[in-house]
């Protein structure tokens, strides 16, 4: 038999684990946080170009630019960034307590993902995000024949610079505008009040019948059988090639 | 030279506590635009092994993580099983900072009701109360699974105590905190004993793990020490090898601890080595 005292058990916990955690990321497994790749288009003449629309709100203005090569400058100009702020500080969901509008209209994740599909030329769903007059003067420079349909768009969901209350002091020190927001306080984890039914790239089905929406409603939607519920609906659209902005639109118009 | 062994677990302890604190730190810091740069800024999510567990279900069948979930935390959730198959729940009794943090509370308790410390709760009541955790385990682990969100945040006390100080913190999450604070001054490790889903199912190792708690019956002088200092009121001293779900393998029991008479509670295995 083998008896082993206190200081081999305190030596072997730690050995173990931290022996264990190095061998795990010497093989390159260890991963702590979600990887800012975006997902590629998998069919068309787009084939293998990432896709705006996964674009998501932890996505930082660098790592957006670097994914689409649009120039951070030219991100920072279109959603009214000083130029001083680091790209690298600023997340696209930190748009969404930016900017302040008396009819209610928000600047967000939504608004980049439109502004880099528009920008870049490539495909994306429209649905309700708006940019600022100084985002469309760009997207026009860099693709000067748009659609009628995108026109047309444009027009409806265009936002004058001079209109938005920009939290300044938020943009200046780079500070998430999530803590500014007092409905944050004490919140659960997952997402403030005014956010609980908002469909994200992370909401499951679950959550998606926790917002009220009926299994048949949900079911007519994506055409097809509610799958697992734990499944994210974004993860859902990707596996049936479906355009998840579409099938969230539809979901959300729902909720409202 | 009984004081001096008390402190290898002691630092062990609080080193894990003082690494998860730095973490759970610098990940906030970070998320502002600072943090050290050296020191990992992984959120508690994604270095808690529990979350390893209730992501099983979504890895195998839909080959993803539930939300806020890496595979930092199966990796962890996979070791700490490694160390309790060899040592049995040593993460409950060693590592684990919520442990320790109810341990350190519970010293104040221990200081005003010195021998009723940890022994005020009906003996009847008590045993009831331990099966709880089972049932919230399998609870939490399904609800995950069913909803591919991670349920248990929102009441995780762990969790309120590293992050009480952002914006991050179910209220449900405070007042379990608080809850078991104020019920650490009675109980030592209430938590653990009644709540803690992780260990309720680490608890199994102590069935058949490789170094298990043995007492000499020999050379025991029937002196009650070791039941006395357990802090899960585990009765070492009418047992002949500790199997207790509850046991957290802290050692106390032992005799580089509490018992008074040399190599009569000990870690030994038959597995391996030569007979003495």
């Amino acid at each position: 038999m083998m008896r082993i005292n206190l200081k081999v058990v305190g030596l072997l916990s730690l050995g173990i684990m931290f022996g264990g955690i190095a061998i795990f990321m010497g093989l390159g497994i260890w991963q702590t946080e979600s990887t800012k790749t975006p997902a590629k288009f998998s069919t068309g003449i787009y084939e293998g170009l990432a896709n705006p629309a996964d674009i998501r709100g932890s996505y930082t203005f660098a790592e957006v630019a670097e994914a689409f090569d649009v120039p951070a400058e030219i991100l920072k100009e279109a959603f009214m960034i000083p130029s001083d702020v680091d790209a690298e500080t600023i997340q696209t969901k930190d748009l969404e307590g930016m900017y302040s509008f008396e009819d209610g209209t928000e600047i967000g994740n939504g608004s980049v993902k439109l502004f880099v599909a528009l920008y870049k030329g490539l495909p994306y769903a429209l649905s309700d995000d708006y940019i600022f007059d100084k985002a469309v003067t760009l997207i026009k420079l860099n693709q000067p024949e748009l659609s009628p349909e995108i026109e047309a768009y444009l027009v409806e969901h265009t936002v004058l610079s001079e209109a938005a209350e920009a939290d300044v002091n938020v943009v200046a020190s780079g500070e998430s505008s999530i803590g500014e927001n007092p409905t944050d306080e004490v919140s659960t984890s997952e997402a403030t009040t005014s956010e609980e039914n908002l469909i994200k790239g992370n909401t499951t089905f679950q959550q998606v019948l926790d917002m009220g929406i009926s299994i048949e409603a949900v079911e007519a939607i994506i055409e097809a059988e509610l799958p697992q519920r734990s499944m994210t609906v974004k993860d859902y659209c990707m596996n049936e090639n479906l355009e998840f902005s579409v099938i969230k639109a539809a979901l959300q118009d729902l909720i409202e | 030279m009984k004081k001096n062994k008390r402190k290898i677990r002691v630092a062990v302890q609080a080193f894990f506590f003082i690494l998860i604190a730095f973490i759970s730190v610098n990940h906030n810091l970070v998320e502002a635009g600072g943090g050290i740069a050296l020191l990992s800024n992984a959120s508690l999510h994604a270095i808690c092994p529990f979350g390893g567990v209730v992501t099983l279900y979504q890895l195998f069948t839909l080959g993803t993580f539930v939300q806020k979930l890496h595979s930092s935390a199966v990796i962890l959730m996979g070791i700490v099983f490694f160390l309790a198959l060899l040592l049995g729940p040593v993460f409950c009794g060693w590592i684990c900072p919520f442990g320790t943090f109810q341990e350190w509370i519970g010293k104040i308790g221990k200081k005003i009701f010195k021998k009723r410390y940890n022994n005020m709760m009906p003996k009847k009541l008590d045993s009831k109360l331990r099966y709880f955790r089972i049932i919230f385990l399998v609870w939490v682990v399904f609800m995950t699974a069913r909803s591919g969100t991670i349920v248990f945040s929102n009441i995780d006390p762990y969790y309120a105590l590293f992050n009480f100080w952002t914006s991050e913190v179910a209220v449900t999450g405070m007042i379990a905190l608080f809850v078991i604070m104020g019920l650490s001054l009675f109980i030592e490790r209430p938590w653990c004993k009644y709540a803690c889903p992780y260990g309720a199912l680490l608890g199994f190792f102590n069935k058949f793990n490789l170094f298990k708690i043995k007492r000499n019956e020999a050379t025991c002088i029937s002196c009650d020490l070791c039941t006395h200092n357990c802090p899960m009121n585990i009765d070492v001293a009418n047992a002949s090898e500790i199997k207790d779900l509850q046991c957290i393998r802290c050692f106390e029991c032992t005799s580089e601890n509490s018992c008074p008479v040399t190599e009569t509670v000990v870690i030994e295995t038959k597995m391996m080595g030569t007979k003495k």
